[in-house]
């Protein structure tokens, strides 16, 4: 993709507001202008001219600072302009989901966007609301998020909820003409253009494929889009009712249940904790 | 070289788009929408959109080396007085042996103006297709070019 240098420096308030940042936050900005374009060139219709490879994004990695691409947005502080984000919202002494999705996981438009569309084409609730909590685990880790979002909800949904989540990111990867689940053109900037999946979620993949329950994250991946219109409007309150049948919210709040995640859901609370 | 390659295989969907179109077929209706299909284009990155195009604006591509495309079937739409607002099923394409191919996409808020949309369907590369249904709604693309 093409950097227009000028409209770049404009976009962070000129070159001498530049001049101030560090290179970490030059180099936050810089990934939040990319994607901007990236999302503009996809709204008009059109496809970038170049995709990354597999060794360039290894050496941009390389070239990072701050949080790797796979950390949770819980352990980055700083906004994509730059600016450090500030304390996080204070959690109460029994947290439940939604105060999460509040606290958290907002503004959680992608999850919510893709539990709207799972609603509007009138999927079964558990799908539903497994679109809904999807990737709001991205709070905590992003690489092989599929299998922490199960986990870390496990104690609280069920046992097809949790299915749903953990095998929907091997499944994003393969294409399926049945469920018209399409590979996404966003990968191929985020992966590389000549990106295999690796022999781990290839044989993931052959035992969910042939699983009686394959239709459940199959179904998530067919709700779980990438692009959306930034403007569209989109809010939890659809979901209350649902959430309230489908997850089991422990009296004593998420991460003081004693539960086999309850550290993960503290962990989520206090990012900040050095130990 | 990579660039190259890229910008060879965009523009080749775009000229094998071009080159398939064929002649509109007859409008025909379905839960007041008058529904015909204006041509068919073979693409390898293709807008998913939401059909009338909404908030979704998600791409599919084909990757490199896989021996399928997209066939891309135009579809023009009229909403007549009779049109209530509900849920419309996707779209199904079908080839000569009868196999079905479905689509990404789905029907977005259709409000009272006329729209068009282009539903993709992954096919293996060279598939002449035969049928575009909805639900009930049946239209031979026999006539069509492809």
């Amino acid at each position: 993709m093409h950097i227009d240098r000028r409209r770049f420096f404009e976009s962070l308030g000129g070159v001498t507001a530049v001049a101030l940042l560090t290179s970490e936050q030059k180099a936050d900005a810089l990934e939040a202008y990319l994607e901007e374009e990236l999302d503009a060139a996809i709204q008009q219709g059109s496809a970038p001219e170049k995709y990354p490879t597999v060794a360039e994004i290894a050496e941009r990695n390389a070239k990072r600072t701050g949080v790797r691409p796979g950390g949770g947005n819980v352990f980055n502080a700083t906004n994509r302009d730059g600016s450090p984000k500030g304390p996080l919202a204070k959690m109460s002494g029994q947290p439940t989901i939604l105060e999460f999705f509040e606290k958290r996981f907002a503004p959680a438009n992608h999850v919510l966007q893709s539990a709207t569309r799972a609603l509007k084409t009138g999927m079964s609730e558990e799908i539903v609301f497994a679109c809904l909590m999807h990737d709001t685990v991205h709070a905590l880790v992003k690489v092989d998020h599929g299998w922490w979002g199960a986990q870390i909800i496990e104690p609280y949904v069920s046992e097809k909820v949790a299915f749903a989540i953990r095998h929907h990111t091997t499944l994003r990867f393969y294409p399926d003409e049945k469920f018209g689940y399409e590979y996404p053109e966003s990968y191929l900037q985020t992966f590389g253009e000549d990106y295999k999946p690796e022999p781990y979620l290839e044989q993931n993949y052959e035992r969910v494929r042939n699983h009686k329950w394959y239709d459940l994250p199959r179904l998530v991946t067919v709700n779980d889009l990438y692009s959306f219109d930034a403007n569209s409007k989109v809010s939890i309150e659809p979901f209350i009712d649902i959430i309230g049948r489908q997850f089991k919210q422990p009296k004593e709040g998420l991460g003081y249940d004693n539960s086999p995640t309850a550290h993960m859901w503290r962990t989520i609370m206090f990012p900040d904790r050095p130990l | 070289m990579r660039r190259a390659r890229y910008a060879l295989m965009l523009l080749g969907g775009v000229v094998t788009a071009a080159g398939a179109l064929g002649a509109a077929q007859a409008a025909q209706t379905y839960k007041g929408l008058e529904v015909a299909v204006s041509g068919i284009e073979r693409a390898t990155n293709v807008s998913l959109a939401d059909c009338p195009a909404g908030a979704n604006i998600v791409r599919g591509v084909i990757r490199p080396g896989d021996q399928m495309e997209f066939a891309s079937v135009k579809v023009d739409f009229k909403v007549l007085p009779a049109f209530k607002p509900g849920v419309i099923p996707k779209p199904v394409l079908y080839d000569a042996s009868g196999k079905a191919y479905n689509t990404a996409q789905t029907f977005g808020e259709i409000g009272s103006a006329p729209f068009s949309c282009a539903f993709s369907f992954r096919v293996p590369k060279g598939t002449k297709v035969t049928k575009f249904a909805l639900d009930t709604l049946s239209i031979n693309l026999g006539a069509l070019g492809q």
